[in-house]
């Protein structure tokens, strides 16, 4: 069982590697990816244009890899955003408790029952669409989920004998906080990070598919796979190479969270 | 019981004014004014005042939250800006839509997911066991609007069996419009099958190695008996829990499939109300979401309450 994890998250690390390597070759590509080349519009894959070229003309393999990094670089943002503003909310809650705690909980109650899409829908239409604005919105988007299930990791923990100890021993706080008991919530705390990446990359994806993510010229993953629909029937391979991308990126980041971590995320989401 | 289902149905009521007053107040703070917004250089300050007034805007922020609950539990919730006619007939026909996509894409969720869940429990490490756990992880991957475009091309385009884009109105043919809805609905759902087989798979094999499924062996059942008579209902609690989420959830991520599918539902008007800051359309939207979804969630936990006593202790 053990081994195979450990295999499990090799094979992510290592996909989840390959997509990185791949987006940092994209500063070795010559081609610009906004330079136009009418003669070359809507034609294969070729040797000088691995993916082949979009409506305009462009190199698809340049604007696969500028796409990527930009859902890479937004989602990394947000779930930097998401994850440490959530697991002070969380590990506030659930160390204090008391009327902080009911508040705040209430909160994220009702921010739980939006859909983070929905979320990010209205962040955005509240302050224009933009790369800091995704970020932002789909940071806030994930703060409910994280604070919840960072609150119930505390809360069990607050009752164990090593935390009464530190306490006794006038240890503050905050060093209690994050020092003692973070370490101890790590497992949890690191797959949760994972499925927040995952979900910030689908989440981007998906509003920039609907044309609410980044604005044009600059284009990620979402808004690739968006204008490639149109071509659906005369230009399949547009489609096929960001979607094996984006598929591939987020094949590499479930395999990083485990199966297993994936139950008890959903679970443990329950159990209070 | 009674108990725990009022209890359950004032957290309802009080979750849900407190929602209300958070949508209302994020419309209230944004930045813009749809009044000139809508005028835009023909603005002039009577006609502004004038339009003010016939949106009721002039009016405080109190009175107006008040009229928007009222609007909430009356269910009219004004007039449009951009369209001009009341709210609810235009949300009435999106809801249609949409309601029939979540409902055909939930039925292949609960067809599918639960008798592969239960098989592969019962044979793991078989030959389908194996399988399907390597497609399960692959699919979960994929997101709806990506598999939703490789089922346009491959049914669509190669398959020949619908016409992409050729979206029926359920009033012109009921029946087309409900073979159309099938292929988003099979988009939205694949991702959500391979997560609640695996959901349910996991907490068979969990609750089977329980002392009272052992106990149950011991007394002389059969692992089918065993099964069914003893593991499943404890090992469904999560998986209904799950299923309920997923129909919230289909709920958003329909707003993405059908602009795969060219389908005028309650996802595309959201964004083209969102663009022409068309704010009644938008609260009424964001709002009826909401609701539907603690609704479902308070359905599941009355579900809960019912199969399992524990539950209802606390």
């Amino acid at each position: 069982m053990k081994n195979k994890i450990n295999f499990q998250k090799i094979a992510g690390a290592s996909i989840v590697g390959l997509m990185i390597l791949f987006i940092l070759l994209g500063f070795l590509n010559r081609n610009a990816f906004d330079a136009m080349d009418k003669t070359r519009i809507l034609s294969g894959p070729s040797i000088s244009h691995p993916f082949g070229c979009d409506e305009f003309g462009r190199d698809l393999l340049k604007r696969t890899q500028t796409g990527m990094g930009i859902s890479v670089v937004i989602s990394f943002f947000a779930v930097i955003i998401g994850t440490v503003t959530g697991t002070i909310i969380g590990a506030l809650c659930g160390y204090f408790g008391g009327v902080v705690d009911d508040i705040l909980t209430a909160i994220t109650d009702v921010l739980f029952a939006i859909p983070s899409l929905l979320l990010a829908l209205v962040f955005v239409s509240l302050f224009g669409s933009g790369m800091v604005q995704v970020t932002l919105a789909l940071g806030v988007a994930i703060i409910p989920s994280f604070a919840k299930m960072m609150r119930s990791e505390f809360k069990k923990q607050k009752e164990l004998e090593y935390v009464k100890m530190a306490k006794l021993m006038k240890v503050p706080t905050y060093r209690i906080l994050f020092v003692h008991i973070l370490p101890n919530v790590m497992e949890t705390f690191v797959n949760c990070i994972f499925i927040a990446f995952n979900n910030c990359i689908l989440a981007e994806a998906g509003l920039s598919f609907i044309g609410i993510g980044v604005q044009p010229p600059v284009a990620s993953l979402g808004t690739l796979l968006s204008d490639a629909g149109g071509y659906l029937r005369s230009a399949p391979f547009l489609v096929l190479f960001p979607a094996f991308m984006l598929v591939l990126l987020l094949f590499g980041i479930g395999l990083l969270s485990s199966g297993e971590s994936f139950h008890n995320a959903y679970s443990k989401r329950f159990k209070n | 019981m009674a108990k725990y289902i009022i209890k359950k149905l004032i957290l309802l009521i009080i979750t849900l004014i407190i929602t209300s007053f958070v949508i209302f107040l994020i419309f209230e703070l944004v930045p813009g004014d749809p009044v000139l917004d809508k005028l835009g250089t023909r603005a002039t300050p009577e006609s502004v005042e004038a339009l003010r007034i016939q949106y009721g805007l002039n009016r405080p922020f109190i009175v107006r939250y008040l009229s928007f609950i009222k609007g909430v539990v009356t269910l009219d919730f004004g007039t449009s800006y951009t369209y001009g006619i009341n709210v609810s007939t235009l949300l009435r026909e999106k809801l249609v839509i949409n309601f029939f996509l979540s409902l055909i894409s939930i039925a292949f969720v609960i067809l599918v997911s639960i008798p592969l869940g239960i098989y592969t429990a019962k044979h793991t490490g078989g030959f389908l066991d194996r399988v399907l756990s390597v497609l399960n992880q692959s699919s979960m991957s994929i997101p709806s609007f990506v598999l939703g475009l490789f089922v346009t091309f491959f049914f669509g385009m190669v398959l020949k069996w619908f016409r992409p884009g050729g979206y029926v109105s359920y009033k012109a043919n009921f029946l087309a419009f409900i073979f159309f809805m099938i292929f988003p609905a099979l988009s939205l759902a694949l991702p959500k099958i391979a997560m609640c087989m695996r959901l349910l798979k996991s907490n068979i094999l969990e609750e089977a190695g329980k002392d009272y499924a052992m106990s149950a062996y011991a007394r002389g059942n059969d692992t089918t008996s065993l099964l069914y008579r003893h593991v499943l209902k404890n090992a469904a609690m999560p998986t209904i829990t799950f299923i309920g989420m997923i129909a919230a959830d289909m709920i958003c991520a329909g707003i993405v499939i059908e602009q795969v599918f060219s389908i005028p539902g309650l996802g595309q008007m959201l964004i083209n109300s969102i663009m022409t800051r068309d704010y009644p359309v938008v609260e009424a939207e964001v709002m009826m979401i909401a609701v539907f979804i603690m609704v479902i969630s308070f359905i599941t936990d009355i579900i809960h309450a019912c199969l399992d006593p524990r539950v209802r202790v606390f």
